[in-house]
């Protein structure tokens, strides 16, 4: 099911009604409630694939409390690798299986060796990627002991599959998201009211901003040999706004709509594209992804410990695995890669944790130095963007070499005023909140104007948006 | 939680009330479908793809000297070959479309090989048919105005844009008529034609008759088609121009097909009209589509044949 769909329109309301209803008969009611809706919402898509979330919630719940059974170290290793290769396995075939046998085929073609690859054929099931990342922090929690098994399976249950954040994101932890489940919640007004503030601003960044690029940006990609290097700097350029809009439209409505249901979910993005260095953008990146990788992949490695070559590795490793972890395909390792030779230089010099903060604090403008390097910054993920959406490496470097031409600069006729002066409120309305949560964050503000920014982002949406029947980028991940 | 629920639908009204009266402004201009689903049920209709939708005028037909020939007006409600090529969903939409009060009503079936194609892996399994989730297929309401269930479930923008304002016509290419005939506003100088064409026929030769195949079981919803318009009145089979590089693949395609049309109109009562043999003295905005004129031509000569001599016209 959409967030941007009638269905989820008629959806929300009804599990919000019941869901409410319950709260004061028990708490596995509710969460008896939340796994029936999650399991709706996701079998909307295709039902069969609730099977692959059921065994994957089953695997690691009886993994858990099979953990906290033992105290055994070489016993819980084994039950560690289980989980890990249960749920990467299952990732693998579904996902990776045929991309790796038909690269494996082509290397041997390489070599004047032939072999007819075998594949699957499988369809790529919704989120697979971000349900079996949720399942595999808890375990690895666990195993760690810094989680206490969870013994309620309704519970863990909801925590696997909680529909708002199921197929996209945020990837949550167990340790902040699981003992909310076990918890009695209670309706609150305030965060209720925010979440709904949160979600009108994650669909103003859906329908208006990245539904209105995705048409402009097809066509320019889609014949990039065509087209000179002022619209492929266009086509870039729209491309960074519509997959911000798209991702982090998508975060906004499920953090919402979490809210609404009295969840406190983690953020995901902040204010990316205001980050003075390529470190800074990977903080407010993806963030549940990317402390995802920093704590069960980079810092187990080593993090920025040990010798030079072996800071290499592990910067090269997450963003690798990043890449891959985004599509089976060649163009999103390239992107993973180029992020990580923009990042080395900046961890060498040690400046990678020099803007913890937001630009520009206690001032409405950039100084100079923070403004260019915010549009360096900006221009550097550009050409990033241009692996992860091309189609293979070979269409990336015609891109590139279209774009770094003589006619960058000319004006290109795929140029939409309006759209670029919705993406110009945007960045205006991210700039002037960049120090709070999301942009619509209002509550602190007089009634009347609240409401003026609420029906103003209406309208915008009302006027502008796009309601195709388009998939969220990221469900494909 | 009162207090929220009451803002909250409070909010929702508002933005209901802005949709209620956008819907207002909905019409020709609104995408190239909707007005065929805002617009009564009709006793007389043009059926097809988008040679039908494009290529048949009803205003030729829509006049006062032939409004005892026949009971009118006639609606065209043909679609394109994704949304209406004959078959079950084609034949159920027609049957809402329908006014079955009519009982001599006029019914211009279009027909091409292509319309009468499916997918090559599922030629002949009606349940596998794509049209089936598509507007046609879904839709449940096809005569109402403003038609909110269709503005809902299919309209692809912000409702605001039913104004055209700020932005304008959201769709400066084409107009949906009153009358269902879909006109469109491009440009026609030689050479952008000769591209338009080039094209279309590279796209038909190397993707269509690639992927498509003569589906029997689309036979049979034309017939079924045809025997359920009958009793309402008289039913004309017609196979509107294409340019020979397109007519040549049809050939490939089904050459019985002129001799399969005439069988099954003369079984059913009805009639066929072969009108590509026309090809080449009319124009074309791609080689598959009538231009504006050549399709008030061939709808003139359609009127003058089928009312003109008050007897069914034959190949």
């Amino acid at each position: 099911m959409l967030f941007n769909s009638l269905a989820f329109a008629l959806f929300l309301p009804v599990v919000f009604a019941l869901y409410w209803a319950v709260q004061h008969r028990s708490l596995r009611l509710q969460n008896a409630l939340i796994v029936l809706a999650s399991y709706v919402f996701y079998g909307w898509w295709d039902w069969r694939f609730l099977s692959l979330i059921a065994l994957s919630s089953l695997l690691d719940l009886g993994v858990g409390v099979a953990l906290g059974n033992t105290g055994q170290a070489s016993k819980r290793r084994v039950l560690l690798g289980v989980s890990i290769i249960g749920n990467l396995g299952m990732l693998g075939v579904f996902k990776y299986f045929d991309f790796f046998a038909t690269s494996f085929a082509a290397l041997l073609a390489r070599f004047g060796l032939h072999a007819d690859p075998v594949t699957l054929g499988f369809i790529l099931p919704v989120g697979i990627s971000f349900y079996t990342f949720q399942t595999l922090s808890y375990t690895i929690d666990v195993y760690r002991r810094q989680l206490e098994p969870c013994r309620d399976p309704l519970a863990f249950f909801a925590y696997v599959s909680f529909f708002p954040q199921l197929v996209a994101g945020p990837i949550e932890r167990a340790t902040q998201l699981l003992p909310q489940f076990q918890q009695r919640r209670s309706f609150d007004a305030a965060l209720a009211t925010d979440g709904l503030r949160q979600m009108l601003w994650g669909f103003f960044k859906k329908v208006v901003i990245a539904d209105n690029c995705a048409p402009v940006v097809a066509e320019i990609f889609g014949h990039s040999g065509q087209h000179h290097g002022g619209t492929l700097l266009l086509g870039a350029f729209l491309f960074a706004f519509q997959i911000y809009g798209d991702f982090s439209g998508y975060s906004d409505i499920a953090i919402g709509t979490g809210r609404l249901f009295g969840f406190r979910l983690m953020r995901n993005f902040a204010y990316p594209y205001f980050s003075r260095d390529i470190a800074e953008f990977w903080r407010r990146w993806h963030i549940s992804l990317n402390t995802w990788f920093r704590d069960y992949l980079y810092i187990p490695l080593g993090g920025s410990r040990g010798t030079r070559a072996q800071q290499v590795r592990n910067i090269l490793a997450i963003f690798l695995v990043s890449g891959l972890w985004h599509g089976a395909n060649w163009t999103f390792v390239a992107w993973g890669a180029f992020n990580a030779l923009l990042f080395l230089p900046v961890m060498f010099r040690g400046t990678n944790r020099r803007n913890l903060g937001d630009a520009a604090p206690g001032r409405l403008l950039p100084t100079l130095r923070e403004a260019l390097g915010i549009l360096l910054t900006f221009g550097l993920t550009l050409i990033a963007w241009v692996f992860f959406r091309a189609t293979d490496i070979g269409h990336a470097w015609r891109y590139l070499k279209g774009l770094c031409s003589t006619t960058l600069f000319q004006a290109s006729p795929h140029t939409d005023p309006w759209l670029i002066g919705l993406i110009a409120v945007l960045l205006g309305a991210e700039w002037l909140q960049r120090t709070r949560p999301h942009a619509l964050d209002v509550a602190h503000l007089a009634p009347l104007t609240r409401r003026a920014l609420y029906l103003g982002t209406f309208l915008l949406i009302f006027f502008f948006g796009r309601f195709a029947k388009t998939d969220f980028i990221y469900f494909q991940f | 939680m009162r207090t929220f629920l009451l803002k909250v639908i409070l909010a929702l009204l508002i933005v209901a009330g802005f949709h209620l009266v956008a819907g207002l402004w909905a019409d020709g201009r609104t995408d190239d479908y909707y007005l065929r689903f805002a617009t009564p049920k009709a006793r007389s209709l043009v059926l097809g793809g988008s040679r039908a939708a494009q290529g048949i005028h009803p205003d030729v037909f829509n006049t006062e000297a032939l409004q005892h020939a026949f009971e009118g007006p006639l609606f065209n409600f043909g679609f394109t070959i994704a949304h209406s090529p004959y078959g079950p969903t084609y034949y159920k939409a027609i049957e809402h479309k329908l006014d079955t009060t009519a009982r001599n009503g006029l019914f211009i079936l279009c027909v091409d090989p292509w319309v009468l194609t499916a997918h090559r892996d599922k030629a002949n399994d009606a349940d596998r048919f794509k049209e089936k989730d598509r507007l046609l297929g879904t839709q449940w309401t096809f005569a109402m105005r403003p038609n909110y269930e269709y503005l809902v479930r299919h309209y692809g923008q912000g409702w605001g844009a039913l104004s055209c304002w700020p932005k304008g016509d959201p769709d400066t290419t084409a107009t949906l008529l009153a009358d269902g005939r879909l006109e469109l506003h491009i440009p026609m100088d030689s050479a952008t034609v000769a591209a338009r064409t080039a094209r279309k026929v590279q796209h038909y030769r190397t993707r269509m008759m690639q992927d498509r195949v003569w589906s029997e079981v689309r036979f049979d919803w034309l017939l079924w088609t045809v025997e359920r318009l009958r009793p309402h009145g008289r039913v004309v089979l017609v196979r509107l121009p294409a340019t020979k590089a397109i007519l040549e693949l049809e050939h490939v395609l089904a050459p019985e097909f002129n001799d399969r049309m005439n069988a099954l109109a003369g079984r059913m009562g009805a009639s066929f009209m072969d009108l590509s043999t026309l090809a080449d003295s009319v124009c074309y905005t791609d080689g598959n589509h009538l231009d504006g004129p050549s399709g008030r031509r061939m709808s003139e000569l359609l009127a003058k044949r089928l009312l003109g001599t008050g007897s069914p016209a034959g190949n």
